[in-house]
């Protein structure tokens, strides 16, 4: 491990590598093209997510010229409602991701310049909630709550999901918490709090911006799941896991409905990968990639 | 001996956290496991809470954990609502089911993804490492119920060549030959294994090529085949091995993913195992069974990793404990 220094990130440095490795680029294009066309999607479709168009006549129309993905059981147009589920999706896992990377942060710094003790405390909360399961400890929590609230469900998202954050950070921390740069900030009388914010976040925010940008596709992952067991998001709001569900009954006689929102997930956490790798390899240059 | 008690004494209070929380969250949410009686108007208020009582429901949340504590410690998991008998029997249906379909998937997996690793390593840049390379990543990005799905729709409604879900044709004669029930169960096998294969060779194939190809620029290999060491028994022996180890931990750190994903998957292919369970005992909010069921998954993951851990101290000496906690925060 090479010595720590008191050195901010090279933010200009990783921008330029970033822009050089054409994976990264590739990604970050398709993500942002993506999240364009949900923005504005809606507006210039012509039909509506909600609007069940024809209940006798255009239920389950194969895709075609009319509706580009068909339409679903409700006669509703499948490409209306996986443009404005995606924005559902995107949206809902940023923001599960912001909120689960501040709990992260904020718990691993406290608990790397926290006493000993308080520090094998927390860190073994955090070993536990790494051992649930998190799909099991999500079903135990929303079950009982008849329908979900879009926030409800953002926390509830990020409360379990802190937990690998907090445990980088915290790592991060030990390795550079008795370096020379914050012996000396001590020594100058700097509070816990100012060391924690100026002298040790700046080292740790790369491995933390890696790391939440993976999360944010096993987050849409999880969301799906769980909007398609019907406990996450609630109709009529469509998101990808709940128009799959919508699909499920009629898998083998309407594949599109299913398929569409699949092919989606499938890309945007693909491209999330790749942009995390590329970030991974833009903050450590000369590194062998971990995974 | 030491680390091991200290490890055993670590996943003990992991798991003893876990088994707290779980207890106190399912206790959170509205409803309770009587909740349902609530639309049978003959059901009276004071029917409900001596159904309470006797199940141990009325006391303190304190109270209702003291309480389950004692009896946890007389190896009572406590009586399931919804299923109608003791939370133990209830599990140990289920838990050979998932143990079973699990058990099978992640060791072809792994079987098969470090074959895929290495090849790709011993023909770095080739056509056969990036075609490889290509569908891995693909493979990581799959959403597990989706693919479960998919797989489904190829497997028994396209080509109709495999049963669409449950362990065991249920018109299958009793008496039958064993080899005909074995078959059977085989093929009730196939489109849920495929599945959990698919979503775990991607990772493992990944993670082999990376530290073949890392151990395979060490000096120690250098010397080796300097030493006059025949190629194929360089990489075997002396890359191969000691590249293992990540693998190894990763196969630790699946765990908690792994069986989480089997509430999706055993969801599609109707199997009943842990995940299923789990998920219908939230459903009917039957308190002790969804505790029971969160409480063996986590002991499962924990001795999954503490055996994760000891295998690789086996395989590779010189790791120390800290080591192996930092390749986990690291992966």
């Amino acid at each position: 491990m090479s010595e720590p220094r008191a050195q901010r990130q090279d933010w200009g440095g990783i921008m330029q590598r970033l822009r050089a490795d054409p994976r990264s680029v590739l990604a970050a294009s398709v993500l942002l093209g993506l999240a364009i066309v949900v923005v504005v999607g809606p507006m210039l479709l012509p039909h509506a997510a909600y609007e069940q168009l024809d209940i006798t006549n255009l239920v389950h129309v194969r895709p075609g010229r009319e509706h580009l993905l068909g339409t679903d059981a409700y006669s509703r147009d499948v490409l209306a409602r996986v443009v404005s589920g995606g924005r559902v999706s995107l949206l809902f896992a940023t923001s599960a991701v912001l909120v689960q990377t501040v709990i992260g942060i904020g718990w691993g710094l406290s608990a790397g310049l926290a006493g000993r003790r308080t520090e094998t405390v927390m860190m073994r909360c955090v070993d536990a909630g790494m051992s649930v399961p998190r799909a099991l400890l999500l079903l135990a929590m929303l079950a009982g709550v008849p329908q979900v609230p879009l926030w409800l469900l953002v926390l509830m998202m990020a409360c379990t999901g802190w937990f690998v954050i907090a445990r980088l950070v915290h790592g991060e921390v030990r390795a550079i918490r008795s370096a020379e740069f914050v012996l000396a900030a001590r020594a100058l009388g700097a509070s816990r709090r100012r060391i924690a914010l100026r002298h040790l976040m700046p080292h740790v925010l790369g491995p933390v911006l890696v790391s939440s940008t993976l999360a944010v596709g096993q987050i849409i992952v999880l969301e799906a799941g769980l909007s398609w067991l019907g406990i996450g998001v609630q109709a009529p709001r469509a998101s990808w896991g709940n128009i799959i569900g919508d699909g499920t009954e009629f898998i083998s006689s309407a594949p599109w409905v299913s398929i569409a929102p699949g092919i989606c997930l499938v890309t945007v956490v693909l491209a999330l990968s790749a942009l995390g790798d590329g970030l991974r390899d833009a903050l450590a240059p000369g590194q062998l990639p971990r995974t | 001996m030491h680390a091991l008690i200290q490890r055993l004494w670590h996943g003990l209070v992991v798991v003893a956290i876990v088994a707290t929380a779980t207890f106190v969250l399912v206790r959170l949410a509205p409803g309770d496991p009587f909740a349902a009686a609530l639309e049978n108007a003959r059901l009276t208020p004071a029917i409900r809470a001596q159904w309470r009582a006797a199940y141990g429901l009325d006391g303190s949340v304190g109270t209702q954990y003291l309480h389950w504590i004692s009896s946890l410690a007389r190896g009572d998991l406590g009586f399931s609502t919804s299923t109608n008998q003791p939370v133990s029997r209830a599990i140990a249906q289920a838990l050979p089911n998932t143990m079973l379909l699990m058990g099978t998937s992640v060791v072809i997996a792994f079987v098969l993804g470090t074959m895929l690793g290495a090849l790709q390593a011993s023909r770095r840049g080739g056509v056969a490492d990036r075609g490889i390379g290509f569908v891995t990543l693909i493979g990581t990005a799959l959403p597990d119920f989706w693919l479960a799905l998919v797989v489904l729709l190829a497997g028994a409604s396209w080509w109709r060549l495999f049963p669409v879900g449950g362990v065991a044709d249920l018109l299958l004669p009793i008496g039958a030959p064993w080899h005909t029930v074995l078959l059977d169960h085989l093929r009730h096998l196939v489109l849920p294994v495929c599945t959990l294969v698919t979503l775990l060779v991607a990772p493992v194939a990944r993670l082999q090529r990376i530290a073949l190809l890392d151990r395979l620029g060490a000096e120690w290999i250098r010397t080796a085949t300097a030493k006059g060491v025949a190629p194929r028994a360089v990489f075997r022996r002396h890359a191969w091995r000691t590249a293992l180890g990540p693998v190894v931990t990763l196969a630790g750190l699946a765990l908690p993913a792994l069986f989480g994903g089997a509430v999706f998957i055993e969801h599609v292919f109707a199997w009943p195992g842990m995940g299923q369970l789990a998920a219908s005992a939230v459903a009917a909010r039957d308190y002790h069974l969804v505790v029971g069921c969160v409480l063996v998954g986590t002991v499962m993951v924990v001795a999954g990793s503490m055996l994760a851990d000891t295998l690789l101290e086996r395989l590779d000496p010189r790791v120390a404990h800290d080591e192996i906690m930092a390749a986990r925060s690291a992966a």
